[in-house]
């Protein structure tokens, strides 16, 4: 790595640190959150209903953990691509579309915390969903979790489409 | 009384931890390296120390409490994930900071004082 890339590389970091280490406590949680599923998938769970609620959840986690981690490595390299250009330094490979980059990389902090309340939304609709199947009884209760479930996923598509809108935003011939 | 006292030990804590690492993030972002370095690290050490020492608790309760396996399971892997946590997100920010100890680089026009 040449010395321009280094320094966009710790630039990048520096600039997106309390995204990256939000991010980071979340990967760890979501991590914690599927190996403790994944021990209980190996013991005997006798309740066929119960013992699918909990590979569908764990299945929501691993799906979680990996779109985690391409969303922070695609919010990193917007900025890493960025970095020289944006700050004036000649860099030898200018990226393309690099307009947009500069436009999305002042965001990436606030990207990142719109992505972990996407995921915590997503969370707490799959608990209460879980909480209305399994454990709830009667039927006003067991309306009422779904009811709750399905508002914290109608919250966490109304921010990915406001997320998706920014990107877009800055894509735009429009703007430049 | 005692419960009341760890409870306002534990806000106390709390509040200082939060503020510890607003200060630590403020001053990792910033485009300048931290004017006082000792600070900066003894204030990282500081937040290390307390996910170091939560872990710690977090294990010995876990290998004490035997009778419940699933109960102990949950509170290792707690214990386990506190410290991941803090090793990732010192290893991070000390990253982040490696170019502060080098001497300036001829030609490069960022503003910070490498």
């Amino acid at each position: 790595m040449d010395v321009i890339h280094g320094l966009a590389l710790r630039y990048c970091v520096r600039q997106d640190a309390r995204g990256l280490i939000a991010l980071w406590a979340l990967l760890v949680a979501l991590t914690a959150g599927a190996v403790t599923l994944l021990r209980s998938l190996r013991r005997d769970i006798g309740d066929r209903t119960r013992r699918r609620m909990v590979v569908f959840a764990f299945a929501a986690l691993a799906c979680f953990i990996l779109l985690t981690v391409g969303v922070g490595g695609t919010i990193f390299r917007w900025c890493y691509e960025s970095a020289a250009p944006s700050l004036g330094l000649v860099a030898p490979d200018v990226p393309r579309g690099i307009d947009a980059l500069v436009c999305l990389s002042p965001h990436a902090v606030g990207m990142m915390s719109g992505w972990i309340l996407i995921v915590l939304a997503c969370l707490v609709s799959i608990g209460l969903l879980a909480l209305g199947v399994l454990r709830l009884r009667g039927a006003v209760r067991r309306a009422l979790a779904f009811a709750g479930a399905g508002v914290a996923l109608l919250f966490a598509l109304a921010d990915v489409g406001l997320m998706l809108f920014s990107i877009s935003w800055c894509q735009s011939q429009r703007l430049f | 009384m005692p419960v009341a006292a760890t409870v306002l030990a534990a806000v106390k804590l709390a509040l200082g931890v939060d503020s510890l690492s607003a200060a630590v993030a403020n001053d990792l972002a910033s485009r300048y390296c931290p004017v006082d370095r000792a600070a900066f690290l003894g204030r990282l050490g500081f937040l290390v120390t307390v996910c170091a020492a939560a872990a710690l608790a977090l294990f010995m309760l876990g290998k004490r409490n035997v009778r419940n396996a699933q109960c102990t399971e949950l509170v290792l892997i707690g214990a386990y994930s506190i410290a991941l946590f803090a090793l990732g997100g010192g290893a991070l920010v000390l990253f982040g900071l490696t170019g502060c100890l080098a001497g300036s680089v001829a030609g490069l026009t960022w503003d910070w004082p490498w």
